[in-house]
């Protein structure tokens, strides 16, 4: 039984290792490196069982507290970010990349592709539009 | 190890990444359902190299972990590939209740519970930045296009297929009555007790924590102290003087 928990540590692991390098969400990033915590836990743990002492449950606690100390930086952070370009896109923030590399041009999505915004119920007016005053119509556009 | 096991691994890697490439959010969709049959196609298969590693009478058991770790693979499969933010952080919820339930499988109750006490508030926290920051447009520009999934899933794949054959080649087979080897001298000073002494077993944890590690413990303290004067010192607004 124990190799079938490590799969799924290492299953976990891999999967917030796609999820970091693939998205670019700040938050979702984030999201991923908690994942792949929670696969490396998993490992601990099941060897804790396996070799019937408490390392392992220790140690996953103590990995429950950097996560807890990480998440707190890690948003604070994001707030940073945020309020400096009013968007979680970490490709915003390139400009920190070394100085050889390339820089990444995310712009190029097909305007074809961009699916359209929600199409919201309408209602069938009804009855007869009333005449409006003049009075109405400029008190109207000064509220 | 058997050549088909490892023919299993192979299989389980490729199909999977190929279901996470085709369910990846991007601006073309339409991959939606061959991906979520390649990604079905890997459960199965992942469930059939589990079900060859459980030994005589763990059939309860694996029962159980089965769903569970079916459960937390999918939700981990679904916090990377959803578009919308909020969806990502309700399947990591997921994926942190079926480790929670694996946790309990493998006697840690109280990590069972901290994980969920610690883990959901930080999603209700990360929900709310959520809210707060990013669903001013709907689902926007960036979170439809994924940077490079092919590079990524490749190397991701790389890596996988070597864990699970560095793990399967050395835990083939092997029940989970694995003992300390007899005549080593056991550094803990406190016992470890399983599932016989129900009710002291978040005692003994305790035990162990205060009494063998008590240096990690205080240095954890200070590392939580850290956190907070850094994010608080972080996210402080500057105010002018």
């Amino acid at each position: 039984m124990l190799a079938n928990y490590l799969i799924v540590g290492a299953i976990l692991f891999v999967l917030g290792a796609v999820g970091f390098l693939t998205r670019r969400n700040m938050i979702v990033m984030f999201l991923s490196a908690e994942m792949m915590l929670q696969g490396v836990s998993l490992n601990l743990v099941a060897f804790s069982n396996v070799w019937s002492n408490w390392h392992g449950q220790i140690f996953t606690i103590y990995i429950l507290t950097i996560a807890a100390a990480e998440a707190a930086i890690a948003l604070a952070l994001v707030v940073k970010l945020y309020h400096r370009r009013g968007s979680l896109d970490v490709s915003l923030w390139q400009d920190l990349r070394e100085p050889d590399q390339p820089a990444i041009d995310d712009d190029a999505e097909p305007a074809a592709s961009v699916p359209a915004p929600p199409a919201w119920p309408t209602l069938t007016p009804a009855g007869v539009e009333p005449r409006h005053t003049d009075e109405e119509i400029e008190e109207a556009t000064h509220v | 190890m058997s050549g088909a096991m490892q023919a299993l691994i192979v299989a389980i890697a490729i199909s999977g990444g190929l279901g996470v490439f085709l369910l990846m959010p991007r601006a073309a969709t339409g991959t939606r359902p061959a991906g979520l049959a390649l990604a079905g196609l890997s459960l199965a298969l992942l469930v059939v190299a589990w079900c060859a590693n459980f030994g005589e009478g763990d059939l309860p058991a694996g029962l159980v972990f089965c769903l569970l770790a079916a459960l937390t693979v999918v939700a981990g499969v679904m916090t990377v590939t959803r578009r919308s933010p909020v969806s990502c952080a309700l399947w990591f919820a997921s994926v942190v209740i079926g480790t929670s339930g694996l946790f309990m499988l493998q006697n840690a109750q109280f990590l069972a519970a901290a994980t969920i006490i610690v883990y959901a508030g930080a999603i209700i926290v990360m929900f709310l930045f959520v809210v707060m920051l990013a669903q001013q447009s709907g689902v926007s520009f960036y979170d439809r296009t994924p940077r490079e999934p092919a590079l990524a899933i490749i190397s991701a794949g790389i890596l996988l297929v070597l864990l699970l054959s560095v793990i399967v080649s050395t835990h083939h087979g092997e029940s989970a009555s694995v003992r300390p080897i007899a005549g080593e001298p056991s550094v803990s000073k406190t016992a470890f007790m399983s599932s016989d002494a129900a009710g002291q077993h978040v005692a003994g944890l305790g035990r162990s924590l205060f009494a063998d590690h008590w240096l990690s413990l205080e240095i954890a303290g200070a590392v939580l102290l850290v956190a907070m004067v850094g994010a608080i010192a972080i996210a402080a607004r500057k105010e002018r003087a």
